[in-house]
């Protein structure tokens, strides 16, 4: 697989990189590509010396480094569409930062865009905790109940896999707010039972295509009718570093409910957040 | 790259986060600042409390009681001067109080954030631009340079790159107030053990040092405490549950029936005002207005009973959930014990079996005493517990005297304790001799220990390896036995030490004299109340830092643990707790753990998480900030009035003023009984439904006039049955309320065996006779069938008004019945409550009243009978008494037959 960083010269991409590097590390051929579109943001000496600095770090990790700096053109996006092979062997880790168009931190960015089109794999992280240095430990990984996504998301997991200390499946079971509130006993145990039953499944195909031993895998079926609280608590109480979920496919279409959730888990989580869109 | 930040040199540090020793330029601040928001741990949620208060007015009880009130103002339109819109403006009153009163009791929830606030300093030193200067601690971003010395509080989490003899207290995130020593090396251990990284939160005891921050706000350690403090949300309590099932189903009721026959009414073409009088009338009927504010009148005296057995109730719902609660999950020290330590066993060193002879003790405390810091005399001492202990036990080995004081004389130098060599020193004169003693944990003397003292002929022998492990035997029995155990040795000094001499050059060639048991004094209260858990069913779980073995053995001692449980068989430690996945621990629980030992505040959740997912109430006690998501998680949090933080105080729902176990137990008791009451009075008000509705549904169907108004009905529901009702919500506890099991989450308040009872059996009695009356009165002044009669005529106000009257009366005979699940009710006690008497009097009174008293009966609508009628229904008291008690006799008859089959 190529692994593709968009950097952007921002401190975010510049945290953003020790995801790259590290992940590029666990791969075959060690290989990371950077990528720069030159739109003028920055100043082509601090990103020389950004990049340079990649590069080293790039190398203390056994990881073959490569740069290129793209000029706009039709804008960043068209850039990177045009430099990068469309299909599942193409991986582009990018930034999800404050400043996005519309004020989102995703929501009208061009991640956003680039997950939208579905040309290649996507991988992209918002970081808080730079003192992890890409290597979370704890990583939760809430599922939806889409398979296609979980399924999406292995060779990424894989990548994490070596740098893993637990991983914590999360299934929240939704409700809505009236039904959550007058839930009753013998449901709420038909719920729970139906979340731990679909988590065993992903745990076991979890063992199978990823190089984890249950003993470090752990699946937390909750009931809630908040979904991003649920997988924020979850979050702080696993001292999770980072959390590792495919972007909903319906935020992907409309953002009416599920985009503003992804926002809001985006800036209140409390560890690194990597949001992936992966084709099969 | 090595790994985290603390793994990697201070010079890589800055690399790392793009930082320098000078400091971030302001404008990497300021895009740091925009990347990751400020430096506080209140998680932003715009609106929180218009959510809420949203919440609390759209629950199924308030919008029926404002459905109730729209239908009054409607009427008004249609039909003015009726006063309906006064019914409908106070319809509308007791939904907005209700829902203002838990909108209250929610909002305060939220001054838990307000205490942790306090553990971050407003303002910091920092480096920014090269230059050292003052910011606001909200402005902090990774990158930054911390400047930290003495005192300060740390705004952040950071990695230290300059440390100067730096000592800091992590006990708002570790509960261990034991100081720790912080550097500025690089360390191999993962974040939370690595001592070069200062937490957020936490303080500095000692010297200065300079730190890159790598996380702030809510990415810290302490901000996630903050956060799950904040965001967890507590179970909805098995009173609020079983409130909104009633609720639920009565409004279900009220509203059916209400709709049903309002569409009946418009099929038999009735007038439009007439069908939504009905209509109202039946949901009037229907609802138990008084209900709610008697429950929360019932739990506010609850909360007032209880504070007086030092249990001090914050939320009015945690009054009757400590009543629910199948788990009580207790820390031990200061909890379970006095958090008082006192020596239990003095023994020599080669044998176990504890020194009796003052003799042979008092030379070893002696030593031991010199190697302590302790202040005062005769039982008043003051310094550190075992210090304290240890002059304690001296002073009662001597029969008295100021052991202290000839102690002191003696001493030449005193070494503090050492909190990284564990243990403490001193040197003390003894017959012209110098001694050196030293004094602390046996891992740490053993090294140095040459000599070993005989113990009771006071010979010492050389330390050779099978001596040294008859020591270490020694040490494991009497830990074994729940001790914590300090070993004493000494040695004695050839020549005067000098002032400045290092410890170092003493902490050699040492005898060890003996060895110090302590244990903390078990609470004499406690293996009572533990006891009374038992017997009312309720499980304890036993959650400390300390020892396993020291754990079990209070909890073998409180009689927490079964005195044939094998030993380790019921006891956990944090690491395997750590380990543990939730259904795994869920077994363990089931299988009979009851001690988590060296366990952490944060594996507290864990532990509530396992036993919600059981299906368990839980109260939970904890005293420091970081149990304060703990206490959020369970159904009742408990914190310690005495010894806890004001954040965990701010977190729990019920403060314990006294730190004691057997306060719980008690708050347990009066929680049980509280339910036990509510589901009396609930009861009680259901009963008056019948006879309220029985009117409306005679008036549909057949040609009369409607006996009762709406107005009528809420004189009963807010009026006559309120004092009672709290009559009943204070009455003492039954013998029996901790003798049974907790009561299942299922069991609820409305269930049909209630309804039963309320609306078929006694509702009928009651309606039954009130119509008769009714009817009587009516025919006895010339009504036919058929004939309408104006709300005015003098014949329809004394009928309707002694319907009402009759009713009241009942309502006594049923107070009565009430009080007693399987007696009369008709006992001394009743004396006893004032309430009760009061409510009785009142119903009598106003009864009377509504008849013979012009004012009220004109805004009731009622008006006098012959006194022979209201004599007649006087006879509704022992009538509803009566049959009541002839059906308890008949059940109770059942149930011996059932029995002795």
């Amino acid at each position: 697989m190529s692994i593709f960083f968009a950097y952007d010269g921002s401190i975010n991409n510049d945290w953003v990189a020790r995801y790259a590097i590290r992940l590029a590390s666990h791969d075959e051929d060690a290989r990371l590509q950077l990528l720069h579109v030159n739109d003028g943001t920055s100043s082509p000496e601090t990103i020389k010396d950004k990049i340079a600095r990649i590069e080293m770090e790039s190398s203390l990790m056994g990881v073959a480094f490569e740069s290129e700096i793209l000029s706009p053109g039709a804008g960043v996006a068209e850039a990177l569409d045009e430099r990068i092979p469309p299909g599942p062997e193409s991986l582009l880790i990018c930034g999800v930062r404050v400043g996005g168009r519309g004020g989102g931190l995703f929501s009208g960015t061009i991640t956003e865009r680039m997950m939208k089109l579905g040309l290649y794999s996507v991988l992209a992280l918002r970081i808080v905790q730079p003192g992890l240095l890409g290597l979370p430990g704890n990583i939760l990984v809430p599922v939806s109940g889409a398979v296609e996504g979980f399924h999406s998301g292995l060779s990424i997991l894989n990548r994490l896999a070596p740098d893993i200390r637990e991983l914590f499946l999360l299934r929240v079971m939704m409700l809505s707010r009236g039904h959550y509130r007058q839930l009753g006993d013998k449901e709420a145990e038909a719920l729970r039972r139906e979340g731990a039953e679909y988590l065993e499944k992903m745990e076991k195909e979890l063992v199978t295509a990823v190089d984890l031993s249950p003993d470090r895998i752990e699946a937390i079926a909750r009931i809630s009718d908040d979904w991003v609280k649920e997988v924020l608590i979850c979050a702080s109480r696993c001292k999770s570093g980072l959390i590792l979920m495919e972007v909903p496919r319906k935020s992907l279409k409309g953002k009416f409910l599920f985009g503003d959730k992804t926002e809001e888990l985006l800036r209140g989580t409390p560890c690194d957040v990597a949001l992936y869109r992966g084709i099969a | 790259m090595a790994g985290q930040i603390q793994n990697v040199s201070a010079a890589e540090a800055f690399g790392f986060l793009q930082s320098r020793a000078g400091g971030l330029t302001e404008a990497e601040a300021q895009e740091r600042w925009r990347e990751v928001g400020p430096n506080t741990i209140e998680v932003e949620r715009r609106f929180r409390w218009l959510e809420n208060l949203g919440r609390q007015f759209t629950n199924f009880f308030t919008l029926l009681l404002d459905l109730a009130a729209v239908i009054c103002f409607i009427a008004d339109h249609i039909r003015p001067g009726e006063n309906m819109n006064i019914l409908g403006w106070a319809l509308l009153s007791v939904s907005v109080l209700n829902a203002l009163f838990s909108f209250v009791q929610e909002y305060r929830a939220e001054r838990a954030m307000e205490e942790l606030r306090k553990f971050l300093p407003q303002r910091v030193r920092a480096m920014r631009g090269g230059e050292e200067g003052e910011l606001l601690g909200s402005e902090l971003v990774p990158g930054d340079v911390l400047l930290v010395q003495e005192g300060d509080r740390i705004p952040a989490d950071a990695r230290l790159v300059v440390s100067h003899d730096l000592l800091v207290n992590n006990a708002p995130l570790t509960g261990e107030s034991v100081p720790l020593t912080r550097t500025a090396e690089a360390s191999e251990e993962s974040m939370s053990e690595s001592d070069n990284i200062l937490l957020a939160g936490c303080s500095v005891l000692r010297g200065s040092g300079r730190a890159v921050v790598f996380a702030t706000g809510f990415r810290t350690q302490f901000g996630r405490i903050a956060m799950l403090s904040q965001e967890t949300r507590r179970h909805v309590s098995p009173l609020e549950r079983q409130t909104q099932s009633m609720v639920r189903v009565l409004s279900i009721i009220a509203v059916g029936m209400g709709l049903a026959f309002f569409a009946y009414g418009v099929y038999a073409d009735r007038p439009l005002w007439v069908n939504l009088v009905f209509m109202m009338g039946i949901i009037v009927a229907n609802v138990p207005e008084g209900l709610l504010p008697t429950f929360t009148l019932s739990l506010a005296m609850g909360s007032l009973r209880m504070a007086r057995r030092n249990v001090l109730v914050k939320g009015l719902n945690a009054v009757e959930s400590l009543g629910a609660v199948h788990v009580i999950c207790t820390d031990k020290t200061g909890t379970l014990t006095l958090n008082r330590m006192a020596v239990a066993h003095v023994a020599a060193p080669l044998e176990a079996e504890a020194l009796t002879d003052s003799h042979e003790c008092v030379p070893i405390l002696e030593l031991a005493l010199a190697a302590s810091e302790v202040h005062g005399s005769e039982g008043e001492f003051s310094g550190d517990p075992l210090d304290v202990a240890i002059a304690g036990h001296m002073e009662e080995q001597e029969k008295g005297g100021s052991v202290v004081s000839r102690v002191d004389a003696a001493m030449i130098r005193r070494f503090a304790f050492d909190s990284e060599k564990r243990s403490a020193a001193g040197i003390m004169t003894r017959e012209k001799d110098f001694v050196f003693v030293l004094k602390g944990a046996w891992e740490s003397l053993r090294p140095r220990i040459t000599r070993i003292s005989s113990g009771r002929d006071g010979a010492a022998g050389e330390a050779g390896t099978g001596e040294l492990e008859r020591a270490d035997a020694v040490v494991h029995r009497l830990a074994a036995q729940g001790l914590r155990v300090i070993a004493v040795a000494c040695r004695s000094l050839d020549t005067p030490p000098s002032d400045d001499a290092a410890i170092e050059t003493f902490e050699h060639d040492l005898t060890l004299m003996g060895f110090l048991g302590f244990s903390d004094t078990l609470r004499p209260e406690v293996p009572g109340a533990v006891a009374q858990c038992h017997a009312a069913g309720i499980r304890m779980l036993m959650i400390t830092g300390d020892h396993p073995e020291t754990a079990e053995a209070i909890a073998r001692h409180a009689g927490i643990v079964p005195a044939d449980a094998a030993a380790g068989s019921v006891t956990m430690t944090g690491a395997e707790l750590e380990d543990m996945r939730e259904e795994q621990l869920i077994r363990h629980l089931r299988e009979g753990a009851q001690i988590f030992a060296r366990a952490t505040p944060e594996q507290k959740m864990k532990i509530v998480a396992a036993l919600h997912q059981m299906d368990l109430v839980v109260a939970m006690t904890g005293d420091g900030v970081n149990d304060a998501p703990a206490l959020k998680a369970a159904d009742v949090g408990v914190a310690m009035g005495v010894t806890g933080t004001d954040v965990a105080r701010e977190a729990a729902q019920v403060i314990l003023l006294d730190d004691n176990f057997a306060s719980i137990v008690a708050g347990v008791e009066e929680g049980r009984t509280i339910f036990g009451n509510i589901k009396k009075f609930t009861n009680y008000v259901l009963v008056s439904n019948g006879p309220e509705i029985m009117p409306y549904l005679i008036y549909i169907i057949f040609p009369v006039p409607l006996a009762m108004t709406v107005i009528q009905i809420l004189a009963i529901d807010l009026g006559t049955d309120i004092i009672p009702s709290m009559g009943l919500g204070q009455e003492k506890p039954d013998p029996e309320t901790m003798k049974q099991p907790p009561r299942s989450r299922k069991q609820g308040l409305l269930n049909w065996p209630v309804i039963a009872h309320s609306y078929f059996f006694l509702g009928l009695i009651e309606a039954g006779f009130s119509l008769f009356l009714f009817f009587f009165v009516l025919t006895q002044g010339g009504w036919e069938w058929g004939q309408e009669l104006t709300a005015n005529d003098p014949l329809y106000r004394s009928a309707t008004g002694i319907t009402l009257s009759s009713i009241i009366l009942m309502q006594i005979g049923n107070l009565f019945g009430r009080r007693s699940h399987r007696g009369s009710g008709l006992d001394a006690s009743v004396l006893r409550n004032p309430l009760i008497i009061a409510g009785i009097v009142f119903e009598i009174v106003f009864s009377w009243a509504i008849l013979y008293f012009p004012p009220l009966g004109t805004v009731l609508g009622t008006g006098p009978v012959d006194a022979a009628v209201y004599g007649v229904a006087w006879l509704g008291v022992p009538l509803i008494f009566g049959l009541d008690f002839a059906r308890k006799r008949a059940f109770a008859a059942v149930e011996n037959k059932t029995h002795m089959r």
